[in-house]
């Protein structure tokens, strides 16, 4: 892929390589400079690529697959600025808030939170991002109202 | 290196929007419901209008402006009202607009038509 791309392309700061999923088209996450782009993630068990029964134990699972692919960057959900969650019931709106509220400290990312008609795998919620290094270490700093 | 976060209601999980480096604005999904309610008026226009003046609100409470946008995604569970809001949409630029994308979606939160989300720019590079 690379050779399809200009000398200036290839020069393009990278402290990590982009994290490959084994037979699918996209990378989990993409790092340019200090900004980490987040793929689509599911929160299906790993054991059987089902979302499980519970839409609570998704919600977790999902957010759990999130942080992990950060880690692999070594960046934390806090430094997440933006995120999308895409979701097939808007009935389970109040249960993913109360987990994904569990994976940040305060003040939270932007977000949106989109009602789909069908996902992956059956899944109910699937959460992309954007992280920008250091913001975690920023929200030490008391966050300024408008 | 700073991260301002925008949040006029903090008991929502979410901020309004994120500030990087005071340059780069990362928008939350923005609703037009009527001020200080839950709902969407009554018609699609002035619901366009509310959506747009929101968006307009929280890139002011960054000191930008709708011009300053390099991104915008549009949501709509309804792709039927692409060209009615599109009509709204354009009183509210007067130069060129920002890339966009017009998504059909499903039921949006609050019965709502449309939701956008986008990145802003600050101090673009003149042209």
């Amino acid at each position: 892929m690379l050779a399809g791309l200009s000398a200036s392309c290839q020069q393009l700061p990278r402290a990590n390589p982009p994290l490959p999923v084994a037979g699918a088209p996209f990378s989990l996450a993409v790092e340019a400079g200090d900004t980490l782009y987040v793929s689509g993630h599911l929160g299906l068990d790993p054991a059987t690529d089902k979302p499980p029964s519970d839409p609570t134990q998704e919600a977790r699972q999902v957010m759990t697959a999130i942080r992990a692919t950060l880690e692999q960057h070594k960046m934390t959900t806090d430094d997440l600025v933006s995120v999308q969650v895409f979701c097939t019931d808007l009935s389970l709106f109040n249960v993913f808030n109360k987990e994904y509220v569990t994976f940040f400290h305060k003040p939270y990312p932007a977000r949106a939170f989109i009602g789909v008609k069908d996902l992956l795998y059956g899944a109910r919620f699937e959460v992309m991002g954007t992280a920008v290094r250091h913001t975690a270490e920023n929200k030490k700093q008391p966050p300024a109202l408008p | 290196m700073s991260r301002r976060y925008i949040a006029t209601d903090p008991s929502r999980p979410f901020s309004d929007a994120v500030l990087i480096d005071e340059r780069t604005l990362y928008l939350s999904g923005r609703i037009g419901l009527k001020p200080g309610t839950n709902e969407v008026p009554g018609t699609i226009e002035e619901e366009a209008h509310l959506v747009m003046q929101d968006v307009r609100r929280i890139l002011g409470c960054a000191g930008m402006q709708l011009e300053d946008l390099v991104f915008l995604q549009v949501f709509s569970p309804d792709v039927s009202l692409w060209a009615a809001f599109n009509e709204v949409y354009r009183e509210y630029f007067s130069g060129p607009m920002p890339p966009r994308s017009f998504i059909g979606s499903g039921a949006l939160l609050f019965g709502a038509h449309f939701e956008l989300q986008g990145i802003a720019v600050k101090d673009q590079v003149a042209s």
